[in-house]
């Protein structure tokens, strides 16, 4: 027997889809986590005498304004990029399930007043709560990872919310219910696992929104500081040299766009692949 | 007697769905409780698991007595020890009563860790010993398997299973053959059966089913817009039905040689919770009504014997 989780991410990376997102987020998973080892040069080597230079042999994507390497700046910045998004979701998901999970099976005065804050956060773009709690922090990765974790804790909260309420009146909950269980044992034995699938699925999609954020704050110079690079400083950077050498620009633009593009499409095929009832219907 | 209800009344909010209900059932026997859909049967087992509070009811009278304690004031943590433990419920539908998520085998040992306070592999021994007991093959390797793995019949075994786990001394089990195929339904009837005559169980079982009840049950209790209306043996239940209810629903079991077209119903239907007729309940469908029967509400008197009727008419029946 293999597990079902197992078996339905085999799912997944089976499909075309699945198949190509995969491969290309493992390879920048790869990329980031070996950063130090793999690229060319250090990222904050500066040569003058290189100065916004075309890509060529020496240097494969070119150089920006201080000469740097943007190759090696770039699989630096997916080390920042990646760490960053994926420590905010993680933070955001654990608390969203424990406080979705509280409020959906007590419900009560506390389920109201959390709802209420959820609401009121929910009502804001992420972007602009993401740069109100920036701006209260201060400027640094770790602001960062709190204001993303922060401004999608709502969402996380809201969906463990409504699936434990589904789940709760559920006959196999009131057979274990019958059978004189906890509240501790029927939460997480039984609530929990049964309501992982869609946070996990609503978590890869919001690592792509993540990136995009943390690309943002790090454009308006309020992510990681220089030398650090991150696609959205690396781009900010860029703008002064839009038409001298385009390339600086440009290239960590397109990491961004292909990892959320990827992203959201691993997210879709592992929709299709844990969805357990669709799966029972055809089988 | 096991467990005795008397005179049990549950109310939500304004409305009492269930009023004067007086059974009793006691080791090694079954109590059959019959009745149409909405006439209280599940509510009066949710009331003996102390379940009322989840979905918002309450004991609003009358007394739940096992074993010597009354269940009503019973404090939540007693009761769960109960639960379980020492009563266990079988619920409606095998399909949805198993964790998806879940293997089988960690199903039915909770209860075991729970209540007997056994280990991994102890719970896995008793486990694989109760699967055996209920005829289910190859128990090693479906305590591997997950839920949709099973057929209905095999699930519901699960579900028996993960009851007796516990090893409680009274089983309810909610019209567990509803959900089945005809000939599922009379093995796990009989398995119910032989669990109760070889464990001494006390077993309460549901069902609006005459046919399980005649074979399955020792005593029956009829049951009518949430009142007990005829309570006995079950052969004298089919010999002599004494309530009008009670002859109509037998008159209604088709049988073997009957000629086409002469299938018979009870006229009218089941009135809804708001709109109970004053007096008996079952005067408006009633064929023998007296005016007497559209005011006053017959009491169910229970004899010696432990028969009783909530009837007018019953002694000139």
């Amino acid at each position: 027997m293999t597990d079902r989780r197992t078996l339905a991410f085999l799912n997944a990376v089976s499909t075309f889809k699945g198949g190509i997102s995969g491969a290309f987020l493992l390879l920048l998973v790869i990329a980031a986590l070996l950063a130090p080892w793999l690229s060319p040069y250090p990222y904050d080597l500066q040569d003058l005498g290189v100065m916004n230079q075309a890509p060529s042999m020496t240097h494969l994507l070119g150089t920006d304004e201080f000469g740097r390497d943007v190759l090696s700046r770039m699989i630096t910045g997916a080390r920042t990029s990646l760490s960053v998004s994926i420590t905010a979701i993680g933070i955001s998901v654990v608390l969203g399930l424990v406080l979705g999970a509280t409020c959906g099976y007590f419900g009560g005065t506390f389920d109201r007043i959390v709802m209420t804050v959820v609401d009121l956060t929910w009502s804001f773009p992420e972007i602009l709560i993401a740069l109100m709690l920036v701006a209260i922090i201060g400027p640094g990765l770790e602001g960062v990872v709190i204001a993303i974790a922060i401004a999608y804790l709502a969402q996380f909260t809201r969906l463990t919310r409504t699936q434990i309420m589904s789940l709760k009146s559920e006959t196999y909950v009131e057979a274990t219910v019958s059978l004189g269980a906890g509240h501790t044992h029927i939460l997480f034995s039984h609530l929990l696992p049964n309501a992982l699938a869609p946070v996990l699925v609503a978590a890869m999609l919001a690592t792509g929104d993540a990136i995009i954020l943390e690309a943002t704050l790090g454009f308006f110079g309020l992510g990681a500081q220089p030398p650090t690079p991150s696609w959205g400083a690396m781009m900010s950077s860029g703008t002064a040299q839009l038409f001298i050498a385009p390339w600086v620009i440009l290239l960590p633009g397109l990491a961004v766009a292909l990892t959320v593009v990827f992203l959201n499409l691993f997210g879709d095929a592992l929709i299709a692949a844990l969805d357990v009832r669709t799966k029972l219907r055809e089988a | 007697m096991l467990l005795t209800v008397d005179m049990l009344r549950i109310r939500f909010g304004a409305f009492s769905p269930v009023d004067q209900v007086t059974l009793g059932v006691d080791r090694g026997e079954i109590l059959g409780v019959v009745g149409e859909s909405g006439s209280g049967k599940s509510l009066t087992a949710t009331a003996i698991m102390g379940l009322l509070p989840r979905i918002g009811g309450q004991v609003a009278g009358g007394s739940i007595r096992f074993d010597g304690t009354d269940l009503v004031d019973l404090p939540e943590s007693q009761m769960r020890r109960l639960r379980g433990g020492r009563i266990a419920l079988i619920t409606q539908n095998p399909m949805t009563s198993l964790d998806p998520m879940m293997r089988i085998g960690p199903q039915i040992d909770q209860a075991a860790r729970l209540h007997l306070g056994l280990g991994r592999s102890a719970a896995r021994a008793r486990s694989l010993d109760l699967m055996a007991d209920l005829r289910i093959p190859d128990p090693a390797s479906v305590y591997d398997l997950f839920p949709h793995q099973l057929s209905g019949g095999m699930k519901q075994r699960i579900v028996i299973a993960m009851a007796l786990a516990g090893d409680p001394e009274l089983l309810i089990a909610d019209e567990p053959t509803t959900a089945l195929d005809v000939t599922v339904q009379a093995q796990i009837v009989q398995i119910l059966v032989d669990l109760v005559r070889q464990r001494g169980l006390g077993l309460i079982l549901i069902t609006h089913d005459m046919g399980v009840v005649a074979q399955a049950c020792d005593r029956v209790a009829v049951m009518y817009c949430g009142r007990v209306v005829e309570l006995a043996r079950v052969d004298a239940l089919f010999e002599h039905p004494r309530h009008p209810y009670t002859q109509a629903l037998i008159r209604c079991i088709p049988r073997n040689g009957m000629a086409r077209g002469t299938m018979t119903a009870i006229p009218g239907m089941v009135p809804t919770g708001m709109t109970q007729p004053p007096g008996c309940r079952f005067n408006p469908r009633c064929a023998r009504v007296e005016s007497r029967c559209r005011v006053d509400i017959p009491e169910l008197l229970v004899g010696p014997s432990g028969n009783g009727v909530a009837c007018h008419l019953a002694e000139a029946a």
